[in-house]
């Protein structure tokens, strides 16, 4: 039995022209909410795609709970819920739920139910004239009605308004500490996810940046900012992941699990959104390089 | 699964199943209204004119009926490839277009079985009411003959019978693959309806005539009047002839003016008997279970085709 919900080796997709997904490795643990960030055309839709069993990997491999996706429906114990929230637009919201219900085994209805009245969502409304939040909701309480142990959102809140939003992350998280099911979400934007993740994996470019647990990720790297040297820089033995220089400043991310001692530097821990937008950039650089 | 698909499908299917029933009725009102003109006009079971069967009153007959008996004959002609078109094509491609088949294709079910269901559930109505459908023209056409000039020619063959359900079978797996391989539901209904159009029109103009060997029947010219022998030929399907001369090697006759009446212009160019090849009527049962075994090979086929399409669905 796996302890990783999820698992990629030195996975890759090549498309017809090019590829979407290239040498990528990390390992997913059980019982986290995990954050799949990257910019847009990063390959999250594939790795998502790949882990649902709905493309076939060109090379490496994934695993879901130590299973293989073979086409022959989704992998056991994950519901994937697809970037477009796919339902019947005429099918009714009771009529989407029997269709839950037929397609999977194992599926809660009463729950299914309880989280479409909780949305407030009529039962005899059809699916095609729901607000995007609603449908939003129907998609999630179809996709928890299955009881999944990993939960994969492709960038669930990306059409929604911000009320919806909130509603949206505050029903999921509220289902996540009870059930204590894994989560990937995956996002562009980083904001929406950041408090509620424990757990990041970044992709640029079709292959994984960094990933792994955010506290360890954010203790193993150091913001600098100081005066902007004369000469070049020197950091000694720890590894500069990305500097930036306005005509006075500087500002470095090193990475680093050794004490920082560099007096000439304001050396601090750095956020998220500083983490993740120096790798972005890093990665910006060396391919305008 | 099953219910899903049928949700899915359900309005096509009663569509299809009630332009199926309209047409069934159209055409039992035709036979009975036939077939009580005929009696009252004393051309009861008369396919051809001769003895018994007068052909002035056959003529007044085709006059009274050809024209209702036309439209139906389209309809049956249209429907396998608009059922094939219009219920087949959009099966997977229009879940593909809404790309609600990445619901499907991630629950539990596999993705074979989800194909395999939603193909059962649109072809199998199709198939039976059509199968229905053929054998009620059979039935309705049957006293109709001298109408549809002979059950083994077109249009007679292709709208009675079992090939009108192998020709729906047919399309329907066309339209469902193409949309499968397409992802695009007009894309798959063109393809449906082209398809269709040209293996029909190849199988009709080219392949069917070699279901079994011809009868062949050699007349010398010159005979008065239609025998009792070109009587029988009127409801057959001729599908050769030629011009022989005395020792039955082929002549082209030339048309030459100044030669006198045909026979004698014939004769002036040796031509001593005429030849034709034709299949009888009654090879109609053995033509339609050969072709419908053809068709239905061929839908094999594509539907194996989509079995290996579907694997390769993505998002």
């Amino acid at each position: 039995m796996s302890t990783h919900a999820l698992e990629a080796r030195a996975l890759g997709k090549k498309y017809r022209r090019a590829w979407g997904l290239r040498d990528c490795t990390f390992q997913l643990p059980t019982g986290r909410v995990s954050a799949l960030v990257g910019p847009n055309g990063a390959g999250k839709s594939t790795l998502m795609a790949l882990a649902a069993g709905l493309l076939r990997p060109t090379e490496g491999e994934v695993t879901v709970f130590g299973n293989t996706p073979d086409g022959r429906g989704s992998p056991d114990g994950l519901a994937f819920l697809g970037q477009d929230k796919p339902l019947y637009p005429t099918f009714t919201v009771a009529e989407m739920l029997r269709a839950g219900r037929e397609l999977n085994t194992g599926w809660d209805q009463e729950y299914a139910e309880g989280l479409i009245a909780e949305a407030r969502v009529p039962l005899n409304a059809k699916i095609g004239s729901l607000s995007g939040g609603q449908r939003t909701r129907v998609a999630l309480a179809l996709a928890l009605g299955r009881r999944p142990r990993l939960l994969m959102l492709d960038e669930p809140l990306a059409d929604l308004d911000p009320l919806a939003r909130e509603d949206v992350m505050r029903t999921l998280m509220a289902e996540v500490a009870e059930t204590g099911m894994t989560v990937l979400l995956s996002s562009h934007v980083l904001a929406e996810l950041e408090e509620v993740c424990d757990h990041l994996v970044l992709i640029v470019d079709g292959s994984v940046a960094i990933s792994g647990d955010v506290d360890e990720l954010l203790a193993g790297h150091r913001l600098l900012i100081g005066a902007k040297p004369a000469g070049g820089m020197d950091f000694g033995p720890h590894t500069v992941v990305q500097a930036r220089t306005t005509p006075r400043q500087a500002t470095v991310l090193l990475r680093t699990t050794e004490p920082v001692d560099l007096p000439d530097w304001d050396s601090d821990q750095p956020n998220l959104e500083e983490l993740v937008l120096s790798y972005l950039r890093a990665n910006g650089e060396r391919s305008a390089a | 699964m099953i219910w899903v698909a049928w949700r899915q499908q359900r309005l096509t299917v009663l569509a299809t199943l009630g332009l199926g029933a309209a047409i069934a009725a159209a055409m039992t009102v035709l036979r009975l209204v036939a077939t009580s003109y005929m009696d009252d006009h004393g051309i009861a079971g008369c396919a051809t004119a001769g003895p018994g069967c007068d052909s002035n009153a056959l003529h007044e007959f085709y006059e009274a009926f050809g024209g209702i008996q036309t439209p139906l004959i389209l309809l049956l002609f249209a429907l396998p490839p608009v059922v094939g078109a219009f219920v087949g094509g959009p099966l997977f491609a229009r879940e593909i277009e809404r790309g609600t088949h990445v619901f499907a294709l991630t629950q539990a079910i596999g993705r074979t079985r989800w194909w395999a269901t939603k193909l059962a559930v649109g072809a199998l109505p199709a198939l039976a009411g059509m199968l229905l459908l053929g054998l009620v023209a059979t039935w309705a056409f049957d006293p109709l003959a001298y109408l549809t000039s002979s059950p083994v020619r077109t249009p007679g063959f292709e709208t009675q019978g079992l090939v009108v359900a192998a020709y729906t079978v047919l399309a329907f797996a066309i339209g469902s693959t193409a949309g499968l391989l397409l992802r695009n539901t007009l894309g798959a209904m063109v393809v449906t309806i082209v398809l269709y159009i040209v293996l029909l029109v190849g199988v009709g103009g080219f392949l069917r005539e070699h279901y079994a060997e011809p009868v062949g029947r050699t007349e010398s010219i010159g005979l008065d009047g239609p025998t009792e022998d070109e009587q029988t030929l009127s409801d057959t399907w001729q599908v050769d002839h030629a011009y022989l001369d005395a020792a039955g090697n082929e002549v082209e006759p030339q048309f030459k003016p100044d030669c006198g009446g045909p026979e004698e212009c014939m004769r002036a160019q040796g031509i001593d008997a005429f030849y034709i090849a034709y299949h009888p009527a009654d090879r109609f049962w053995r033509f339609q279970l050969t072709e419908t075994a053809l068709f239905a090979g061929v839908a094999l086929l594509v539907v194996g085709a989509g079995a290996w399409a579907v694997r390769r669905v993505s998002n």
